[in-house]
C-alpha cells in the first residue's frame, strides 16, 4: 500500500470520525443534564439533513436560511420531546427515559418515511469546487467544514460547561438532581435547555454531513450507534472525549478496510467498542465520574 | 321424470350445460398481487402496482382472457417478509390463479415454502440469482437474472470499453454478494482479471476507504453492484477520489433517485438494466401511449411500469395455455415460448424459470442526468 493510499485512509478516517464525533456531542449534552442516553439523537441528525434538503429543493430558500430553519425546527422538536414526554416522567428511572427516547426515534423515523419516502435526499456542499489534493490524497471541502465546525463546537461546549452558569447548572443537575434543586437550580428548565441544544447540535451535524452521506429516513439508527460508540470509546460526559472517540472510531474503521477482508468495517468498529467497554468502561479519557457513569449505562 | 317427456329433460340438461358454460366464460379470473405499498420498498411497489392495474384494464378492455375478465386482488406486504407470507396464504385461500410479487429478494425467499403448500405460482421481480435455484417449481422470474446482467457488464467492459481488467465494488447483501460470485465465474471464463474487489455494507454512508483500495489496483473499469442510497454515495466518493475508469452499475444503480442525488458524479456512468427510457420498442408502444395520456407527453417509461405490465400479460398467456384451468397455470407458464412484451422476450420451460434472457439486457449511460440506451442484448 502506497503512502498516498495510507494518507487517504487517514483522511477518510478523520472525516468519518468527525461525523461520529458530532453525533456523539449531541449524546453528551443530554447525558450531561439527565444521565439519559437519548436514542432519538440519530433522528435529530437525519431530520436536520432532510429538512434542509427539502427546504433547498422545494422552496428554493438560500442554503444558509434553510440551515437556520432546519436547526430551529429540530431544536423546537427537542423542546417538544421534553415537554410532551420526558418531563412527564421525570421521576422515572434512567432506563424508562431511555426507552421513551427509543420510542420517539421510531415515531420520527416512520413519519419521515411517510413524508419524504425512502429515496436519498441531498444538497450541494457548502463550498463548491474540486477536493483538495495533499500528497496524492484527496480531502473533500465539505470534510473541512465537518471537522472545523466539529472542533469549534467542542471548544464552545467545553467553555459552556466550565465557564457559563447555565452550563455548570446543567452538570450539577446530572451529578445530583435533588441537591441541584435544593441549591435553587431550576432542574426542569435546565433539562429542557439540554434537549433544545441537543436537537440543534444534532441538526447541525445532519446539515454538515448530508453533502457527504445523503440523508435517508433510516440513517438515524446507524448514526446514533456510531455516535454512541464514539462517546463510549472516549468516555461519556466530556465534549473532548466524544471528539477523540469519534476520530478513533473513524480511523479504526478505515484501517480495518486496509488490512481485513472488506465488509467487516462495522463489526470491527463495534468489536473495538465492546473491548473498550470491558477493559476500560469509563472510556479512554475517563468519565465524569465513574460510579454514576456506569449506572447510566 | 314424472309426466315430462323425455326430450324436455334432455333439453333441460343441455340448457344447464350452456348456462354453466356461459357462467364459466364470465367468471372473473382472480390474480393476486402482493407488493410493498408502504414501508421502505414502497417506492418500488407503488409504481409496479399502478402498471399491473393498467395492464389488467387493458386486457379486460380487449375481451379479457378468452372472454373472462381479470380481477386483481391487491395486498400490501408493508415491505415485510412476515406480512408477505400472510398475504400469499390469504391470496391462495381466495382462489387466485397466481400471485405477482413480492418485490424484495428476502421476501421472495420467505414466501417460497408457502408456494409449495398452496401450489399457486408466483411471478417475482428479483434479479437475485438464487430465487430460481431453490428447486421450487412455483417461482418464476419476471425480470432479468443477474447471471445475464453480470455477464453483460463484463462483456461490455471488455468488448466495448476495451478494459483488460476490472475492479468490483458490491454491497454485502444477497443482491451484491451473489452478483459478485457470478462475476468471479464469468471473469474467469472470459479471462478478465478482477484486480480488486471490495464489499460495502448495505446502507453505508461513506465508501472512500473501499474506493482507495480499489483505485490502488488501477483497474481499467469498475463494476458497481448494489442498491439504495449507498450507491449514490459510492458514485460521489469515486469521483471525488479522482476515479477516471468507466463505471458499470447494476440495475439497482439505474434508479432516477440515485442518479439525481449523485449529481455530476453520475454523469457518463453505464448501467445494466431492463429498458432504455429514451427508446420505445414496438412492444412498449401500447404501454407508453397509456402512460403518456395519463402523465403527459414528456413521460418516459420506467422499469417499474414495464415489469408490472409484463407480469399480468405473462399470466394472461399462461392462463390461455392452461385453457382457464387454475390447476394448470404453472404448466401454462412453462409453455410460454418467446412471448414478446415490454421488457423483452419471455420463455419459460419446466427446466428454466428465468423468463428473460441476455437478449433483453440493456446497457444505458447517464447523459445530462438522463439514462440513454447504448446497447441491447448480449
Amino acid at each position: 500500500m502506497s503512502s498516498a493510499e495510507i494518507l487517504q485512509l487517514v483522511i477518510t478516517g478523520l472525516t468519518v470520525g468527525s461525523i461520529y464525533a458530532l453525533v456523539g456531542l449531541g449524546f453528551n449534552l443530554i447525558f450531561n443534564a439527565t444521565d439519559v442516553i437519548n436514542f432519538a439523537q440519530g433522528e435529530f441528525v437525519v431530520l436536520g439533513g432532510i429538512l434542509t434538503a427539502v427546504a433547498v429543493g422545494t422552496t428554493g430558500l438560500p442554503l444558509w436560511l434553510a440551515i437556520a430553519v432546519a436547526i430551529a425546527l429540530v431544536a423546537a422538536l427537542g423542546a417538544l420531546i421534553d415537554f410532551a414526554a420526558i418531563s412527564r416522567v421525570r421521576r422515572g428511572s434512567v432506563m424508562t427515559l431511555a426507552m421513551i427516547t427509543l420510542g420517539l426515534a421510531v415515531i420520527v423515523k416512520t413519519s419521515l418515511l411517510l413524508w419524504v419516502g425512502p429515496d436519498p435526499l441531498y444538497f450541494d456542499p457548502f463550498t463548491p469546487g474540486p477536493p483538495l489534493r495533499i500528497f496524492g490524497a484527496v480531502l473533500q471541502l465539505q470534510a473541512i467544514w465537518v471537522i472545523g465546525i466539529g472542533v469549534l463546537v467542542m471548544v464552545a461546549l467545553k467553555f459552556f460547561f466550565s465557564h457559563s452558569r447555565v452550563g455548570r447548572e446543567m452538570l450539577a443537575c446530572a451529578i445530583d438532581r435533588e441537591a441541584a434543586q435544593l441549591m435553587g437550580i431550576n432542574v426542569g428548565a435546565t433539562v429542557r435547555l439540554s434537549f433544545i441544544l441537543s436537537g440543534a447540535l444534532g441538526a447541525l451535524a445532519g446539515v454538515l454531513i448530508t453533502p457527504l452521506t445523503n440523508a435517508t429516513y433510516d440513517q438515524g439508527f446507524t448514526l446514533a450507534l456510531k455516535g454512541f460508540a464514539a462517546c463510549a470509546l472516549g468516555g461519556f460526559g466530556r465534549a473532548s472525549s466524544a471528539i477523540l472517540g469519534g476520530f478513533a472510531l473513524g480511523l479504526i474503521e478505515a484501517a480495518s478496510v486496509a488490512v481485513l477482508p472488506s465488509g467487516l468495517k462495522d463489526s470491527v468498529a463495534l468489536s473495538v467498542l465492546i473491548l473498550a467497554l470491558m477493559i476500560r468502561p469509563s472510556g479512554l479519557l475517563g468519565g465524569r465520574e465513574e460510579r454514576r457513569h456506569t449506572q447510566a449505562m | 321424470m314424472g309426466g315430462l317427456p323425455r326430450w324436455s329433460a334432455g333439453w333441460f340438461a343441455v340448457g344447464m350445460m350452456v348456462n354453466l358454460g356461459f357462467a364459466h366464460a364470465q367468471e372473473p379470473i382472480k390474480l393476486g398481487v402482493s407488493e410493498p405499498l408502504s414501508g421502505p420498498a414502497s417506492s418500488l411497489g407503488i409504481p409496479v402496482v399502478e402498471s399491473i392495474k393498467s395492464a389488467a384494464e387493458f386486457i379486460n378492455g380487449n375481451g379479457g382472457i378468452d372472454g373472462r375478465p381479470i380481477e386483481l386482488v391487491i395486498r400490501d406486504d408493508q415491505s415485510r417478509a412476515d406480512v408477505a407470507v400472510q398475504n400469499f396464504r390469504r391470496l391462495a385461500e381466495e382462489g387466485v390463479y397466481g400471485v405477482i410479487g413480492p418485490n424484495q429478494g428476502s421476501n421472495a425467499l420467505a414466501v417460497a415454502p408457502v408456494l409449495l403448500e398452496t401450489k399457486v405460482p408466483m411471478c417475482g421481480f428479483q434479479n437475485t440469482i438464487s430465487i430460481t435455484k431453490l428447486g421450487n417449481p412455483y417461482i418464476f422470474r419476471c425480470q432479468t437474472s443477474d447471471t445475464d446482467n453480470t455477464r453483460a457488464a463484463l462483456k461490455f467492459a471488455s468488448e466495448k470499453l476495451g478494459a483488460k481488467n476490472v475492479a468490483v465494488l458490491y454491497t454485502g447483501d444477497a443482491y451484491g454478494t451473489e452478483a459478485f460470485a457470478a462475476l468471479e465465474v464469468e471473469a474467469r471464463e472470459m479471462n478478465i482479471p478482477i484486480v480488486a474487489a471490495e464489499k460495502i455494507n448495505y446502507g453505508a454512508s461513506d465508501t472512500t476507504a473501499e474506493w482507495t483500495k480499489v483505485l490502488g489496483a488501477q483497474p481499467e473499469a469498475i463494476v458497481l453492484w448494489g442498491s439504495g442510497s449507498t450507491m449514490s454515495v459510492a458514485l460521489r466518493n469515486g469521483s471525488q477520489l479522482g476515479n477516471t475508469a468507466p463505471i458499470i452499475g447494476a440495475q439497482g444503480v439505474a434508479a432516477a433517485a440515485i442518479i439525481k442525488s449523485a449529481g455530476a458524479a453520475a454523469e457518463g456512468i453505464y448501467m445494466v438494466t431492463l429498458n432504455a427510457p429514451d427508446q420505445v420498442t414496438p412492444e412498449q408502444q401500447e404501454l407508453s401511449r397509456i402512460y403518456k395520456e395519463r402523465n403527459g407527453e414528456d413521460y418516459t417509461l420506467t422499469i417499474y411500469d414495464i415489469i408490472g405490465w409484463d407480469a399480468v400479460h405473462i399470466y394472461a398467456e399462461a392462463i390461455r395455455q392452461a385453457a382457464g384451468e387454475k390447476e394448470k397455470v404453472t404448466e401454462g407458464l412453462e409453455k410460454i415460448q418467446g412471448l414478446k412484451l415490454a421488457g423483452g422476450s419471455y420463455t419459460y420451460t419446466p427446466e428454466s424459470h428465468e423468463g428473460l434472457g441476455a437478449d433483453s439486457v440493456w446497457i444505458v449511460q447517464v447523459k445530462d442526468g438522463a439514462m440513454v440506451g447504448v446497447q441491447r442484448g448480449f
